[in-house]
């Protein structure tokens, strides 16, 4: 471009333009023999070079086909912003153009307003005045990626990468000692113009490591590639050309390689200090032998394939007192926010289960829970008047052939079957003879109807509700039963029982 | 109805990411993903997708010349070029016919990014 051509230009869709000098002319003389100044088309106003003028009518064929359904800064970004660096030997120096859409009074397109922007500086000058603050923030980028992808697919694209960036070495260090690095020009000039295709698979290589870099979070990387693109894109561009691009772009692939190995040294001290890197490596491992050893059909397999293709099966699996641990925690949590003490015992019939097994019951057992740390456990001094020593909740887990049971049990004040029945009546939710007619067992149900509650009048049952209705609730949707057992004054037990889903329960 | 989704990228990271972003945050029902432009035009013939999205650096097939193919047999079809690439390829691909584009990277952290995404899109879906 021009550089004694800045300031305002019209860009007519016909491709021809209105240029700051003929503007200032109109401005002073917007006389009918003014408008009748010949616009110069846009190559020749704008100086550019033929190519140039191809890309920016191009350009202005997709604003007329386009301009009303494509918003408008999707497509300026697509304009030719014309980067001129390296062109007047002022490395760092660039020019572009900003686009205002012009329309008349009838809203339609009329033109294109393009304001030359002296930016200053090029990128590799931005970056540079960036200094210290800017490469830190990438560093922790670099680490936050690292941290948040898992390494067995952050090591694949960093390989990936790596082997990449060698390949598109190769390519630059092959075009630099062939003959088209000069074709018939003189020395110093540079060109890829006598390829079919010229530089595409160097830039493919940049292309898919700025991709994944981007997608992985590695920033610095994936602007680093940009810029080697960047200046591959000015390279390709016809004609020969004496300039600082093909310096820059050189020195633009030897940091991205170094920007790469930097990673790679990062990711290694993060998995050889943090065992919590190599934890994950290994749960990805986990995962991929158990999946395996799932899709292996084991009836037909000698005994020692056998078992170790069950035990790889078996891998996951848990103890149910390490599974329950939420519930111990939820236990003491709430324990504590009550000012009271309880112990809480796991125990099983069985070894290690699925570690979804409670999953099913999640639901109903923390109610069961709540409620029994909340109502059924005394407070000291009562327990104390009672007699009872440390208060205690006992969750059992047992799996038989053809079904789970998980029993809770608290040692607690218990509940009196007539109080429940007393109050479902009062509640409207029996008739007295309806409770008359049931026996302990189907008193003490009542407490799972969705309508009973019992706030503060009945202490002996006291907010034994609303949690148990959904407790109960959520064991029928899964095909099981609730079963409520207690005595005043000798705690109360709780039995969930449950199908077997897919063997999945079974030891 | 959720809106279905069709991505092609040869980077399978990059369609991993979309596949996500279209699901998580979209509320896509994504169909089937592809690798190459064949793919992508035998996917959205196989799957007549609301909007189908693809690179246009392909092996096999580039997304220009699978996006000719798509759009002679379906008119309406809706295509996204997602790319890196902002030269003349692209610029022919939307005289062409595709509804829009996304720049790569894929910045789903950025939040300019995301929104800029999400109001191509809602560009692209208003027209029928």
């Amino acid at each position: 471009m021009h550089s004694d051509g800045a300031g305002i230009f019209l860009i007519h869709l016909d491709g021809t333009v209105t240029t700051p000098a003929a503007l200032a002319a109109l401005a002073a003389d917007p006389s009918p023999p003014a408008h009748g100044l010949v616009r110069p088309a846009l190559g020749e106003a704008l100086g550019l070079t033929p190519d140039q003028e191809t890309g920016f009518l191009r350009w202005l064929d997709l604003v007329r086909k386009r301009h009303r359904d494509l918003r408008w800064e999707k497509i300026v970004q697509l304009a030719p912003f014309l980067d001129v660096t390296g062109d007047k030997g002022r490395e760092g120096v660039a020019t572009r153009l900003s686009y205002r859409k012009l329309e008349d009074n009838e809203g339609n397109l009329a033109a294109i307003a393009a304001v030359t922007v002296e930016t200053g500086s090029g990128q590799s000058g931005a970056r540079a005045s960036d200094g210290e603050p800017a490469r830190r923030k990438l560093e922790i980028r670099d680490v936050l990626a690292l941290a948040a992808n898992p390494p067995e697919t952050v090591g694949a694209f960093l390989d990936d990468a790596r082997m990449r960036l060698e390949s598109a070495h190769r390519e630059w260090e092959a075009f630099l000692s062939s003959e088209e690095r000069h074709p018939g020009t003189v020395e110093g000039c540079w060109s890829f113009g006598n390829r079919d295709n010229p530089g595409q698979h160097l830039f493919r290589e940049l292309h898919m490591v700025k991709g994944n870099a981007g997608a992985f979070g590695f920033e610095g990387l994936a602007e680093g590639a940009q810029e080697a693109e960047d200046l591959l894109e000015i390279l390709r561009l016809p004609g020969p050309r004496t300039d600082s691009v093909p310096g820059r772009l050189a020195r633009s692939l030897e940091e991205l390689r170094g920007q790469l190995e930097e990673i790679r040294r990062a990711m290694k001290s993060i998995a050889g200090e943090g065992q919590e890197a190599m934890a994950r490596i290994m749960r990805w491992k986990l995962d991929r032998l158990v999946d395996a050893a799932t899709g292996i059909d084991a009836s037909g397999l000698e005994p020692p394939v056998r078992g170790l293709v069950e035990a790889s099966r078996r891998l996951p699996f848990l103890s149910p007192a390490y599974l329950a641990r939420k519930y111990a925690n939820l236990v003491e949590r709430l324990a504590h926010g009550l000012g009271k003490s309880v112990g809480f015992r796991v125990t099983s019939n069985t070894g290690d289960i699925h570690p979804e097994s409670f999953a099913r019951v999640d639901e109903a057992l923390v109610h069961i829970l709540r409620n029994m740390v909340d109502h059924g456990i005394e407070t000291p001094s009562e327990r104390v008047a009672a007699g009872k020593g440390e208060a205690e909740i006992g969750l059992e887990y047992v799996a038989q052939e053809d079904r789970i049971l998980l029993r809770l049990s608290d040692d607690g004040r218990g509940m009196d079957p007539e109080a429940i029945a007393g109050r479902s009546v009062s509640l409207g939710l029996v008739t007295r003879a309806e409770a008359e007619a049931m026996d302990d067992i189907g008193k003490l149900g009542l407490i799972f109807r969705e309508r009973f509650t019992t706030r503060s009048e009945a202490g002996m049952i006291s907010g034994r509700g609303l949690g148990l209705a959904l407790a109960a609730r959520s064991v029928k949707d899964r095909g099981g039963n609730l079963y409520v057992f207690s005595r005043p004054g000798q705690g109360a037990r709780f039995a969930i029982e449950l199908p077997h889903i897919g063997g999945k329960d079974l030891p | 109805m959720d809106k279905s989704v069709v991505i092609v990228d040869d980077s399978k990271f990059q369609t991993m990411q979309l596949g996500r972003f279209f699901t998580d945050v979209l509320g896509y029902t994504v169909r089937a993903s592809g690798e190459n432009g064949e793919e992508a035009v035998s996917l959205y013939r196989e799957h007549k997708p609301d909007l189908i999205t693809m690179d246009l650096t392909m092996p096999k097939l580039d997304g220009r010349e699978a996006l000719i193919r798509i759009l002679e047999e379906f008119p309406e079809a809706r295509v996204l070029i997602i790319t890196a690439l902002k030269g003349p390829l692209l610029l022919d691909c939307l005289t062409l016919g595709a509804r829009s584009y996304i720049e790569k990277p894929l910045r789903f952290d950025k939040e300019d990014f995301v929104l800029d995404f999400k109001a191509t899109l809602e560009e692209i879906l208003k027209v029928p």
